[in-house]
């Protein structure tokens, strides 16, 4: 009989905050089951207003000769954890675009270049209720922490992320939203390993690796973003690793989530505002062909080239390649500038362009509710879409070298073997709230709002006031990001909460 | 089985099992048979799992201990698909004595208020029970054999889908499990279903470590080895394992 363990979910987001307590109460587990929300029962920060970190959590699960059997918890296995995490963005290549990769390094004139890494090493525990810091890393020498493991009382594992505290040892000013020489700031990223022993067995079996993302908080929980990571990452493994989608959509599982997030986005940029109101009449269906196609050909096709403006067309949101289209072809029309927009995957618009011929599966019997078990895939599904899959301009969780560039071993698995912590974070903006605070809407197009909402509403006022409100210069940011507000669902509408800016 | 069909386990409603039962009439071999009803009871959180046993443990053997003349066990998953997890064993001489002994569970008050108190609250305990019936001969069923330390021995529910079987395994199967130090205190068809022919064992082990080596001696045993290549030849297949899980007895459990 031959065991194989895996961890799950396969790429894990922790994000960061600046309540630096490691005590359970202080910090929230991720989203574990797709489609849920994490409500904290007392807001998304402490009493004094410090962001709570979210941690993000693994399970192993064993297949004994290909049968699953489910779960692996300390009660039945002696495991241990390893994880490192590193921040190495000051000694990467300045940011330039994809396919402007060949760019200077960050800090060119710096010879040491691992004085510009932050890299504390791997940390390992075994069993229940265990505990470990990555507190010896060093930017230029100075001590820059990058959050902690701990295990539970089932031996899983938490990754806890850093604390948003970005600086200068130097003083050097902040001058551009991706590429601040003499920075650093506390995200992080790496690969997330284990051992596992059943009881009373004696050689330890090594399960299939997983990675962990740290970045910025998410400020928008219930806005779902329109291409999640794991739409993008779902792209790479069709693309790549020949993984098959049904040949024909289910309306209530590939067709509504994303007829939904185009609805939703009106709660986080007034660009949409009641603009989509349209798309409730395809909802339920079938609606009518005229309207489905409405909704279809407002599309931006995937096959056309990245750089080539298509007017008003969805989603509204900028391409990868806004550095072809904006900075070097220039600012384009008065009016609107240009329109060259970020395309659904080619996944999604298939299911779209199904359904839009009619050649869909009507399985809908109200909008889904989430599934009530834990499974190994959907931790990884909740994971990934609670991030953004585009732009990557550079992106806020990770860059698409992840979608485009990485080597995987399975679906949403990266090989671990290939890559180096630090890796998945390293081409972001340095320190990212420079880059969070360019990532305003930025006519014609916005960026990726359920991140970083353009404009929003409060508990007081009917109409929009721009989110990040007051906040005026990339120190701002720096300074004041965790005093941004974040929005949740109050009855049928989304509002901003906890702002103590 | 969602969780209005965990009331209908405890016998607000018999219909889902009507169906079963004709199936099992048509698959009794032979008047000496056990009906096996296997219940699992899935729990969303492991903090309300005491709530569960309290209530299994309590109210539920309290009364079912009267009223029923069977073998029953009560475990505890510690892998399986869904944790946390509790399981029900339970056997009757007869399909009409299990109705019968549900719907008295069903009509006495004790367990409707203790179940009232299972259900209420914010979260149900509850979350999904899942059922199923299997027939087993009176001499495939010795919960009595299974082993004495509460602490460290672990039971396997398993089930194979084997064609190559028919209507019940061969006895060179069992005899290559015994081999293996697989020593099964249930085998039992499944009367109704996926995957038929479909045979399920309750089998007892010291420890997980025992569990593994004894699989792994199976693997390699000559005779097992050929019964699996026969069954390729003709069927197309091996007998397959459909599904594993591992418990723990329950520390309320009955011994018999």
């Amino acid at each position: 009989m031959s065991w194989t363990f895996k961890i799950f979910p396969s790429i894990g987001v922790a994000r960061i905050g600046n309540n630096r307590s490691s005590s359970p109460q202080d910090f929230y587990v991720g989203p574990e089951i797709p489609g849920t929300v994490i409500v904290q029962p007392n807001g998304d920060k402490d009493s004094s207003g410090q962001v709570m970190r979210q941690a993000a959590r693994f399970r192993i699960y064993g297949w004994e000769n290909g049968v699953f059997m489910g779960e692996i918890t300390s009660s039945v296995a002696n495991i241990t954890w390893t994880v490192e995490l590193a921040n190495t963005k000051a000694a990467f290549n300045r940011f330039g675009g994809i396919g402007h990769t060949d760019r200077p390094l960050r800090n060119a004139s710096i010879t040491d270049r691992s004085s510009l890494m932050i890299t504390p090493g791997a940390r390992t525990i075994t069993g229940p209720n265990q505990a470990a810091a990555f507190d010896t890393g060093l930017f230029m020498g100075i001590p820059v922490p990058l959050g902690e493991i701990q295990t539970d009382a089932a031996g899983r594992l938490l990754v806890l992320g850093g604390f948003g505290a970005s600086s200068s040892p130097t003083n050097a000013p902040l001058t551009t939203f991706a590429n601040n020489d003499g920075w650093h700031d506390d995200v992080s990223d790496g690969p997330v390993t284990a051992t596992v022993s059943l009881k009373g067995t004696k050689k330890p079996i090594q399960a299939s690796g997983a990675w962990v993302i740290c970045p910025p908080p998410r400020f928008a929980p219930p806005i779902f973003h329109i291409i999640s990571l794991y739409d993008a990452l779902l792209q790479t493994a069709v693309d790549r690793l020949g993984y098959k989608v049904p040949a024909i959509p289910s309306f209530t599982n590939d067709v509504f989530p994303i007829l939904q997030r185009a609805l939703r986005y009106q709660w986080v940029t007034t660009k949409i505002g009641n603009k989509h109101a349209e798309i409730s009449a395809d909802i339920p269906p079938p609606a009518t062909a005229d309207q489905r196609n409405a909704v279809f050909e407002a599309l931006r096709d995937p096959a056309i080239t990245p750089t080539v403006d298509t007017p008003h067309l969805m989603p509204a949101i900028w391409t990868d390649f806004f550095a072809d289209v904006f900075l070097i072809r220039g600012h384009g029309s008065p009016n609107t500038g240009h329109w060259a927009n970020h395309a659904l995957t080619p996944t999604q618009y298939n299911v779209m362009k199904n359904w839009a011929a009619g050649n869909f599966i009507n399985d809908w019997v109200g909008p889904p509710s989430p599934d009530t078990n834990i499974t190994p895939d959907g931790l990884t599904r909740a994971a990934l879409e609670n991030c953004s899959g585009g732009p990557f301009f550079p992106g806020i969780e990770t860059s698409f070298f992840t979608r485009d560039v990485y080597p995987y071993v399975e679906p949403f698995r990266l090989d671990g073997t290939q890559l180096e912590a630090g890796d998945l974070s390293k081409e972001q903006a340095i320190p990212w709230q420079t880059d969070f605070f360019d990532c305003v809407f930025q006519s014609p197009l916005s960026w990726w709002p359920a991140s970083h909402p353009d404009d929003v509403f409060t508990a007081t006022s009917n109409n929009y006031v721009t989110w990040d409100r007051g906040l005026n210069s990339f120190s701002d940011m720096v300074n004041f990001w965790s005093g941004l507000g974040f929005l949740v669902q109050s009855g049928d509408s989304v509002i901003e909460t906890e702002r103590t800016l | 089985m969602n969780r209005r069909s965990w009331l209908s386990w405890l016998g607000v409603s018999a219909a889902g099992s009507l169906a079963s039962r004709s199936a099992v009439s048509e698959s009794q071999p032979n008047s000496r048979t056990w009906v096996l009803s296997i219940e699992s009871f899935h729990v969303r959180q492991a903090d309300q799992m005491p709530r569960l046993h309290s209530y299994l443990g309590g109210d539920f053997l309290s009364f079912f201990g009267q009223i029923h003349r069977g073998p029953k066990m009560f475990l505890e998953a510690i892998v399986a698909p869904h944790t946390p997890q509790a399981l029900f064993l339970a056997a009757f001489p007869s399909f009409d004595e299990m109705i019968e002994t549900r719907r008295k569970l069903a009509a006495h008050h004790g367990i409707q208020r203790a179940r009232a108190d299972l259900e209420s609250g914010e979260v149900p305990v509850v979350e999904q029970a899942q059922s199923q019936i299997l027939i087993t001969t009176h001499d495939s069923l010795r919960f009595d054999m299974r082993p004495t330390s509460r602490e460290t021995s672990v039971f396997e529910l398993r089930s194979y889908h084997a064609p190559a079987w028919r209507d019940r395994p061969p006895a060179t199967v069992h005899a290559a499990f015994r081999r293996a130090g697989i020593h099964t205190i249930l085998n039992a068809s499944t009367a109704a279903g996926e995957h038929l022919p479909r045979f399920t064992y309750l089998i007892p082990f010291q420890s997980l470590a025992v569990r593994q080596e004894a699989w792994a001696r199976l693997d390699v045993d000559q005779e097992w080895i050929s019964l699996q290549r026969e069954s390729v030849g003709t069927y197309g297949s091996e007998a397959k394992v459909t599904s594993a899980s591992i418990y723990s007895l329950a520390p309320y459990s009955p011994l018999s």
